[in-house]
């Protein structure tokens, strides 16, 4: 009697410590999140103003503004969207559709892109040089390093586009090909429009791991604070532009207010994404 | 193994199709992998009449009805063993057009099972798919609407989407989009088994008004049901967990005097 | 009419779906091509053997007396991964815990935000902060405070919610009625967590547990920024140290010839490291799927 009940203390204060451990972790957690944050709203926010948006580049980053990085940062963008959007989605409705009818090249697809997607960023960059500056003849520019994230990007976009094709309902497919309509139509008609949360929440995925890189663009689309005149001109993107001010004396206070725009900007991504795939992909899958 | 569920079905063999006749199924199996769902099926369907499938569930009705518009295609891991013939063509032979193949048979689910987009476009997707002329449209929507007595109920929400529609209204929408093909067989499997009883009775009316214009095979687990719609009739059954026909016949000959003893116990059964 | 012209663009449609995706999964093979081609030079001429026997680091000297020791940057690779590893996992793992089973609903979906945002703020933003914060405070204990241990923090909180998130996946498809027997039991949280939890979850967390791993051996902004780089085996957390991924970002830019391709080897090597982990990975959910 007496023994159960010291194992029973003992128990308890197991129980206890567990508890003390997990609500400790859980508020460390949150307390790093706050600390960061604030710490970069703190320093940065007093920073941003119009000027600050819509200047060039000072003193190697130390005055003026950002105007042409932002343009450069979405260059890439753009020429990073552009290669993925039609590859991603020609490939994820090959894997959600006709995996059955293809299963060794959707086996392979499949592996490639999970090795594709554990790729260190250092790597992609030492990739996108020698692939991209290179061998291609792109030299360090701003079409090299969107082409480079594409590569990046594409297995996030695939995998988030192929699982909201999948939560298409199966009764779609069926009564389709019930009315004899061709692959084609059912895809143009019926599987893109429903599955058009899915393809966003990717596209936001992919954005925001793009725009979040800084180490595969160092040696592609390089350094260049200037305004680019062309795809083919070297553009500084935003992140490499707030680790190089970390490099110059002096550079503080504008990598703080440069944090807080990008931090900005990958927010609004992030949450637009989590709230597609919650509340359209989710309530579209309950209904039916 | 298919010799002993031969014994076991004891299903007619019937004689090589005759070219005329409207569907002729010879010596039909389906299996999903390594279990066999269906073995040795003969039947004839024909032309301008209700065929009603009845038997207990997990014998094959509906893997049955995928086989006749090759639906069976999409089901993975499903094979299909024998001959069908369709107005003279085998539908299993190289070169079949399956589109047209399944705009001439149509079908209507067990589940409504509407396009996520508005009453309309459920009916113009069919149609522009099958060419159907653009100025011609509205018109054919409106007749196949006719049809089925949606019109009244759904003219001014055409717009609206089919999802907004209660169940027997989609159901019957359902059955209104199959018809916008034309099609010369009309595929129902339990169309009524999700629908309430007055929902029921409006399709059932409306298969009594189609009979000897449409031909139309369907299955129900409502013999009241099937003897008051089906010409013929078709009893399914479970030997060894494979299923098989063990009698067909006027549905009129097989309700007042069953030839099998299943049959005889189904059928009392289900009036119990 | 109308379906010939649907089959054959369905067709049409086939060959597109096809073509891009093995234009999307020729990418890999493209990466380690380039890789291998890059390296083939230093593989050739140097050998890996002085990879590991050269006496030093001494990549741009005088021609042919350049030095290619890689093993301190591998130790300070290694080293930062388990220490951010031991460290993020049990705490990843332990906010879980807390979202689904000790927070009140409101706590736990806050917790779960915080994770979220946590996971999109870039490896930059992390190295900018450990740099301006976490550098001075470690200053005081031990300058110049840019050390393996400043890396293995700020690598601890990047890969923290990722470990948190599939954690928490995991947990969340632990059948309810387990919980609910435990509970009937009488059994305390501690005990049902022991007892039914984790080893209902072990699998699903050690591959969360797998993909940390592999996020911190290839991180390279944030430990650029706050481990000091400076090439030696470290002897204590608070030495100076240079990941494989620092020394690439840093000597990439002026690197030519043989130099250039060692830095590939280096590229290759944390390749092979990723290759190894994924093969573990997909192995490990094989065996629990067949379970
Ligand atoms: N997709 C499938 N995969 C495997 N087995 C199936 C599948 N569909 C049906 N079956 C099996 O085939 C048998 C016949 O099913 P079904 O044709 O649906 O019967 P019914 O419509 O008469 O109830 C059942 O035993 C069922 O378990
Ligand atoms: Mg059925």
């Amino acid at each position: 009697m007496s023994r159960s009940t010291s194992r029973g203390a003992r128990a308890k204060v197991a129980d206890g410590l567990v508890q003390a451990l997990v609500w400790g972790t859980a508020g460390t957690v949150s307390a790093v999140f706050l600390c960061l944050v604030g710490d970069l709203l703190w320093h940065g926010l007093a920073g941003i103003d119009l000027d600050f948006l819509t200047q060039g580049v000072e003193r190697t980053g130390r005055a003026g503004g950002i105007f042409p990085i932002l343009v450069s940062t979405f260059l890439i963008l753009a020429v990073c969207l552009a290669v993925s959007i039609p590859i991603g989605l020609l490939t994820a409705i090959l894997l959600s559709e006709f995996s059955r009818r293809n299963p060794t090249l959707s086996r392979l697809v499949g592996a490639s892109l999970d090795v594709l997607a554990g790729v260190p960023s250092i790597v992609f960059g030492l990739f996108g040089n020698a692939f991209f500056c290179i061998a291609l003849g792109m030299g360090f520019s701003i079409l090299s390093g969107g082409l480079t994230l594409s590569c990046m990007v594409l297995p996030i976009f695939i995998r988030s586009v192929e699982l909201g094709l999948r939560a298409v309902p199966s009764d779609y497919r069926l009564a389709g090909a019930a009315l004899g309509m061709s692959h084609t139509s059912m895809l143009l008609k019926i599987l893109l429009p429903a599955g058009a949360p899915g393809i966003a929440a990717g596209l936001m995925l992919g954005v925001g791991r793009a725009l979040a890189e800084t180490a595969a663009l160092m040696f592609t689309s390089g350094y260049a604070d200037r305004m680019p005149s062309s795809l083919m001109d070297s553009g500084r993107a935003l992140s490499l532009h707030i680790y190089d001010l970390t490099q110059v004396t002096g550079g503080r206070p504008n990598a703080y207010a440069s944090g807080v725009v990008l931090v900005a900007l990958l927010l609004v991504i992030n949450l637009l994404a989590s709230w597609t795939v919650e509340h359209i992909v989710g309530g579209r899958v309950q209904r039916v | 193994m298919s010799d002993c569920c031969f014994e076991a079905c004891q299903s007619q063999r019937l004689p090589d199709p005759e070219d005329e006749t409207f569907l002729a199924v010879r010596n039909l199996s389906v299996h999903y992998g390594a279990k066999v769902a269906l073995e040795s099926v003969d039947i004839d369907i024909q032309r301008g009449r209700v065929t009603a499938l009845i038997g207990p569930s997990g014998c094959g009705k509906t893997s049955f009805l995928f086989t006749l518009n090759r639906l069976s295609d999409l089901i993975p891991g499903c094979g299909v063993g024998g001959r069908v013939r369709f107005e003279g063509t085998e539908i299993y032979s190289d070169g079949v057009d399956i589109g047209l193949l399944r705009a001439n048979i149509g079908m209507v689910f067990q589940k409504p099972n509407l396009f996520p987009v508005s009453i309309r476009k459920n009916l113009y997707l069919p149609l522009r798919e099958h060419g159907c002329p653009v100025n011609q449209l509205d018109r054919r929507s409106e007749e196949v609407l006719r049809e089925v007595g949606l019109w009244s109920e759904v003219s001014d929400r055409l717009d609206a989407s089919a999802h907004s529609l209660s169940g027997g209204q989609q159901q019957r929408l359902c059955i209104a989009r199959a018809l916008t093909l034309r099609p010369k067989l009309l595929l129902m499997d339990e169309p009524c088994s999700s629908l309430d009883p007055m929902a029921t009775d409006v399709i059932e009316r409306l298969i009594l008004k189609m009979r000897g214009e449409y031909s139309i095979v369907i299955v129900t687990h409502n013999l009241a049901q099937a003897q008051r719609i089906a010409d013929d009739v078709a009893v399914f059954w479970c030997h060894d967990e494979s299923g098989c026909v063990i009698e067909s016949g006027h549905a009129e000959a097989v309700f007042r005097a069953p030839k099998q003893p299943d049959t005889v116990a189904y059928l009392a059964g289900q009036r119990g | 009419m109308k379906t010939r012209g649907a089959t054959r663009n369905d067709r049409i449609l086939l060959w597109g779906l096809r073509g891009a995706s093995v234009l999307a999964s020729s990418i890999v093979l493209l990466i380690v091509y380039f890789l291998l081609a890059e390296s083939l030079p230093a593989l050739r001429r140097i050998g890996i053997a002085r990879f590991v026997t050269d006496g030093d680091w001494l990549p741009s000297t005088a021609e042919g007396e350049n030095q290619y020791r890689l093993v301190p940057m591998l130790a300070a690779t290694l080293l930062s991964t388990l220490g951010a590893v031991l460290i993020a996992a049990p705490a990843g793992l332990l906010s879980a815990v807390f979202c689904h089973f000790y927070a009140p609903k409101a706590l736990a979906t806050l917790q779960r935000r915080i994770v979220e945002l946590l996971a999109g703020i870039p490896s930059v933003i992390y190295g900018f902060w450990g740099l301006v914060t976490l550098v001075p405070i470690l200053q005081r204990l031990a300058p110049p405070g840019q050390n393996l241990l400043a890396g293995i923090l700020v690598l601890t909180l990047m890969i923290l919610p990722t470990i948190a998130m599939l954690a928490s996946a995991t947990l969340a498809t632990i059948p309810q009625a387990h919980l609910q027997g435990a509970a009937a039991l009488g059994l305390s949280r501690w005990t049902t967590l022991r007892g039914v939890v984790l080893p209902e979850a072990a699998p699903g967390l050690l591959i969360a547990l797998l993909l940390g791993t592999m996020r911190a051996v290839g991180e390279t902004m944030a430990v650029l920024m706050v481990c000091g780089n400076v090439v030696q085996i470290p002897t204590s957390l608070f030495d100076p140290v240079r990941t494989l991924t620092a020394n690439i970002a840093l000597e990439m830019g002026y690197a030519t010839s043989e130099h250039r391709s060692v830095l590939f080897v280096s590229g290759l090597a944390l390749m092979a490291l990723v290759v190894l982990l994924i093969g573990l990975q997909r192995q490990f959910r094989r065996s629990v799927t067949l379970v």
